[in-house]
C-alpha cells in the first residue's frame, strides 16, 4: 500500500460537483467574477467576519489579556480566520473548495474561558489541538455516517441556529435596556437592514452585491448623525500602529494536555464540526437548483479544514473557529458563491491582521449596525431550515423528532434556568439550546429508525389498485422520510403502468409491488401475471398533428394515441425503466433518484 | 370523483375533483362532450380540486381540444398541482394548451377571439 494510496483513502481527491446554477445566482462556486467584484464582496465578506471578532475580544478580556497583549491574541486569530478560510475555498482534498469563511465560534467561547481560567491558556490550547487532530480524523469517516444527519436534522440545526441569532441581534438591534428602546439605536439598525433589503430585492443583479456594504454604509451614517459613531471611536483607532506583526505582545503558550480540561473541549468541538455540516450543505444548496441530497465528500473536505483550523488556534493559542452562518447570508444576498472570492477573503484576512489600525476601526461599527445584519441572517437560516425540514415526508415518528428537538432547544432559549445544576464545564454542551436539540433530534432518529425497514410490499388488485399503490407509497415515503415530489411522481408512474395494464389487458390477477428505499434513490419492481411491457424508441406523441388530423376520427384512433402517450409518460416520471419477462410472469423495473 | 361543470363569463369551467384516471374519466369526458357539442365553445378546465391525472385524464382533455378545434373554440388549463403540472408538461400537452395559475386569467384566455 503506497502513501498515496493511504492519502486518498483518508482524504478522497477534491473533485467538482455538477451543479445547476439558480437563477437568483450571479456567480456559481466555480465561476470567476471580475477583479471589482470580487474585491467588493471579499471586502463585503471581511467586513462581516471581522465584526465577529468582538467575541474574541470579550474571550481576551475574560482571561485577562491586556491591551497590548490583547491586540496580538485578535490579530493573531484574524490571522488563523484567513488562512482556515483560504484552506477551506481552495479546490483541494483539504477543503471544501466553497466559499466558506471561519469565524470565531460562539459555540466554543465559554468553555474556552473556563479552562483557561482553570488550567490556564496552554491547557485551553492543548485541548482545542486535540479537537482539531480528532475532528480531522472524524471528517474521513463522517460520510459513512450520513444517516446521522439525515436532511431533518441539519434543517433543525439551522432552525435553530437561527433562532440563537435571534437574542443577539434584535438586542443589538433595539437597544432594550430596562424595558425601554434607544431611539437612535433602533433607527440605525432599521435603516441597515431597510438598505440591504432595498437593495437585495428592488435593485438589478449587479447591485446585489452591494447590499451589505450599502447597508453598512447607511447605518454609519445614521450612527454617526445620532451620536453612536464619532471622535471617540476614531481615537482608539489612530492610537494603534498603522503596520505591525500579528504577534503583539501576545506570548503563544505551549499546549499542554490535560484529560479534565480537554474532554468537555472535545466533545464540544466535535459539535460544532456538525454545525460546519450546516454550512457546508447549505451553501451547496444556495448554488445548485437542483440539490437533492447532501454531498457527503465536500461535507467530509470542509470538517478537514475545520479541524485544521483547529490545529491553527491550538498552535497559536487562540479560541477556535467555527463556519459563519452571517458569511452564508451574505452568498444568498449577493447571488456571488464563487471559490475565487474566499480564497480572496482569506488573503484579506491575513493581510489586514497586520493593519491593526483598520481591524480596530471595524471593530468600532456600531452594535446596530450589526444588530440589523444579524437579524437579516436569523430570518433567513430560519426559513432554509423549514425548508429543508419540510422537504421529506413527516409521518408521527418524524414528527416527534422534529418537534422535539426544536422543543428540546427552545426550551434551552427560553429557560435557561434549566442548566443551573450543570457544571461548569459542561454547561456549554447541556447549556446549549442548539446542540441539544440537535442531539435530540439526532438520537430520535436512530431510535425511530428501529422498526423501519427499508422494503415494502404490498399486493394490488381491483378497482383501487392506483390509488392503494398511491397511498402505500405516501405512507412508506413518510416512513423513510423521503422527498415528497419523489414519492408523488413514483405515486403517478404506478398508477399509470396499472392502468395500462389494466386497460391492455395485460395482467391476469393481482400485481405485486415492493419499494425499496434508500438515501439515493427509490426502486419500485413491479411482477405480475402476464405480458411484459414494451417501451418503443420515441414515445412521444404529436399532439399537434393529432388535434389536425380528421375530425371524424374514431376513439380507435384516440385510445392508440393515448397508449403511446402512457409509454412517453412512464418513461419520462422515471429515471430509469426496464421489463422483463419471463415465462408466463412479466416485471416492471423504475428507479427515481432520490 | 365529482366532476363539476359550471358557466362564468360565458365559458363552461370544468373542476374535476379529486382522481381523473380511468375509472373517472368515462364519465367525465362523456358530460364534457355534451357540452360541447350542445354549443358550449369556451372551456376552462380547473384543476383546484383534482388530486391526480393519469392518460385517461388527459384523453379527457385531448378530446375536448380536438371537438373545440372543429368548431372554432378554445380551450385552457388553470389552477393543477405541481405533480398535474409535470404531467402536462412531460405530456406535451402544455406546449399546445395554455395553463394558469388562476381561473380568472384563464377565462380571459379562452374569452378572447380568435
Amino acid at each position: 500500500m503506497t502513501f498515496r494510496t493511504i492519502l486518498n483513502a483518508a482524504f478522497p481527491p477534491f473533485s467538482e460537483a455538477r451543479r445547476t446554477k439558480p437563477r437568483e445566482m450571479l456567480f456559481s462556486v466555480a465561476e470567476k467574477p471580475g477583479i471589482g467584484t470580487t474585491f467588493t464582496v471579499s471586502l463585503q465578506h471581511t467586513l462581516i467576519v471581522l465584526t465577529m471578532v468582538v467575541y474574541t475580544v470579550i474571550i481576551g478580556k475574560e482571561i485577562g489579556l491586556t491591551d497590548a497583549a490583547l491586540r496580538g491574541f485578535v490579530a493573531l486569530e484574524i490571522v488563523v480566520m484567513g488562512l482556515t478560510t483560504l484552506l477551506q475555498s481552495l479546490p483541494t482534498r483539504f477543503g471544501s473548495g466553497h466559499l466558506i469563511v471561519h469565524t470565531p465560534s460562539v459555540i466554543s467561547m465559554a468553555a474556552f474561558i473556563a479552562v483557561a481560567n482553570s488550567f490556564g491558556i496552554g491547557a485551553a490550547a492543548g485541548g482545542i489541538l486535540l479537537s482539531g487532530v480528532v475532528v480531522i480524523f472524524f471528517s474521513g469517516l463522517l460520510p459513512r455516517f450520513r444517516s446521522l444527519f439525515p436532511v431533518e436534522v441539519i434543517g433543525i440545526l439551522l432552525v435553530l441556529l437561527g433562532l440563537t441569532l435571534v437574542e443577539g441581534g434584535v438586542q443589538r438591534f433595539t437597544g432594550l435596556h430596562e424595558g425601554s428602546f434607544d431611539t437612535p439605536t433602533l433607527l440605525t439598525a432599521s435603516v441597515t437592514l431597510g438598505v440591504i433589503i432595498a437593495f437585495s430585492v428592488w435593485s438589478p443583479g449587479r447591485l446585489r452585491v452591494f447590499a451589505v456594504l450599502a447597508g453598512v454604509i447607511a447605518g454609519m451614517i445614521v450612527a454617526y448623525l445620532s451620536g453612536l459613531f464619532g471622535a471617540s471611536q476614531m481615537a482608539v483607532v489612530s492610537s494603534e500602529p498603522a503596520f505591525a506583526f500579528p504577534l503583539g505582545n501576545y506570548q503563544i503558550p505551549a499546549p499542554t494536555l490535560i484529560i479534565a480540561a480537554a474532554l468537555p473541549q472535545l466533545l464540544i468541538e466535535v459539535i460544532s464540526a456538525v454545525d460546519s455540516i450546516g454550512t457546508a450543505v447549505t451553501i451547496d444548496k444556495i448554488d445548485d437548483a437542483r440539490w437533492t441530497r447532501p454531498d457527503m465528500q465536500m461535507v467530509g473536505r470542509t470538517i478537514t479544514a475545520h479541524g485544521a483550523g483547529l490545529v491553527l488556534n491550538g498552535l497559536t493559542g487562540t479560541p477556535p473557529l467555527g463556519t459563519s452562518s452571517a458569511n452564508l447570508g451574505l452568498v444568498a444576498v449577493t447571488g456571488v458563491a464563487s471559490r475565487i472570492v474566499g480564497t480572496a477573503t482569506g488573503i484579506m484576512l491575513v493581510v489586514l491582521a497586520f493593519l491593526p489600525q483598520v481591524s480596530a476601526f471595524i471593530t468600532t461599527i456600531p452594535r446596530p449596525v450589526i444588530g440589523a445584519l444579524i437579524v437579516y441572517t436569523a430570518g433567513y437560516l430560519m426559513v432554509v431550515g423549514m425548508e429543508l425540514i419540510l422537504s421529506r415526508l413527516l409521518n408521527s415518528r418524524r414528527q416527534f423528532m422534529v418537534g422535539l428537538g426544536i422543543t428540546v432547544g427552545v426550551s434551552l432559549m427560553v429557560m435557561p434556568e434549566l442548566a443551573t445544576g450543570v457544571p461548569g464545564h459542561l454547561k456549554p454542551i447541556l447549556g446549549s439550546a442548539l446542540i441539544m436539540g440537535v442531539v435530540t433530534a439526532a438520537v430520535l432518529n436512530q431510535i425511530f429508525r428501529i422498526g423501519i425497514s427499508q422494503t415494502a410490499r404490498i399486493e394490488l388488485s381491483g378497482y383501487s389498485a392506483a390509488h392503494d399503490a398511491a397511498e402505500f407509497l405516501e405512507d412508506r415515503g413518510a416512513a423513510w422520510g423521503a422527498r415528497r415530489d419523489v414519492i408523488s411522481r413514483a405515486g403517478i408512474t404506478v398508477g399509470e403502468v396499472l392502468e395500462v395494464l389494466h386497460n391492455e389487458h395485460m395482467v391476469e390477477g393481482t400485481v405485486n409491488l415492493q419499494a425499496t428505499f434508500d438515501e439515493y434513490r427509490l426502486m419500485l419492481l413491479l411482477d405480475y401475471r402476464g405480458k411484459a411491457f414494451k417501451f418503443a424508441g420515441d414515445q412521444t406523441l404529436d399532439l399537434a398533428a393529432f388535434l389536425e388530423g380528421d375530425e371524424d376520427e374514431d376513439d380507435l384512433a384516440l385510445d392508440a394515441a393515448m397508449s403511446q402517450m402512457s409509454g412517453a409518460l412512464i418513461q419520462n416520471l422515471a429515471d430509469k425503466v426496464s421489463s422483463s419477462s419471463q415465462k408466463e410472469r412479466a416485471g416492471l423495473r423504475m428507479e427515481f433518484s432520490h | 370523483m365529482e366532476t363539476l361543470f359550471s358557466e362564468m363569463q360565458g365559458a363552461l369551467v370544468v373542476m374535476p375533483s379529486g382522481r381523473l384516471d380511468t375509472n373517472t374519466a368515462p364519465e367525465a369526458e362523456k358530460m364534457l362532450v355534451d357540452r360541447i357539442k350542445g354549443g358550449m365553445n369556451q372551456v376552462v378546465i380547473d384543476f383546484t380540486k383534482t388530486d391526480y391525472i393519469s392518460s385517461a385524464g388527459l384523453r379527457v382533455i385531448l378530446k375536448a381540444a380536438k371537438l373545440l378545434k372543429g368548431s372554432s373554440g378554445k380551450i385552457a388549463l388553470c389552477n393543477a398541482n405541481a405533480q398535474i403540472f409535470e404531467v402536462l408538461e412531460l405530456s406535451g400537452f402544455l406546449t399546445l394548451l395554455t395553463h394558469s395559475d388562476n381561473l380568472e386569467t384563464a377565462l380571459g384566455i379562452v374569452g378572447n377571439p380568435a
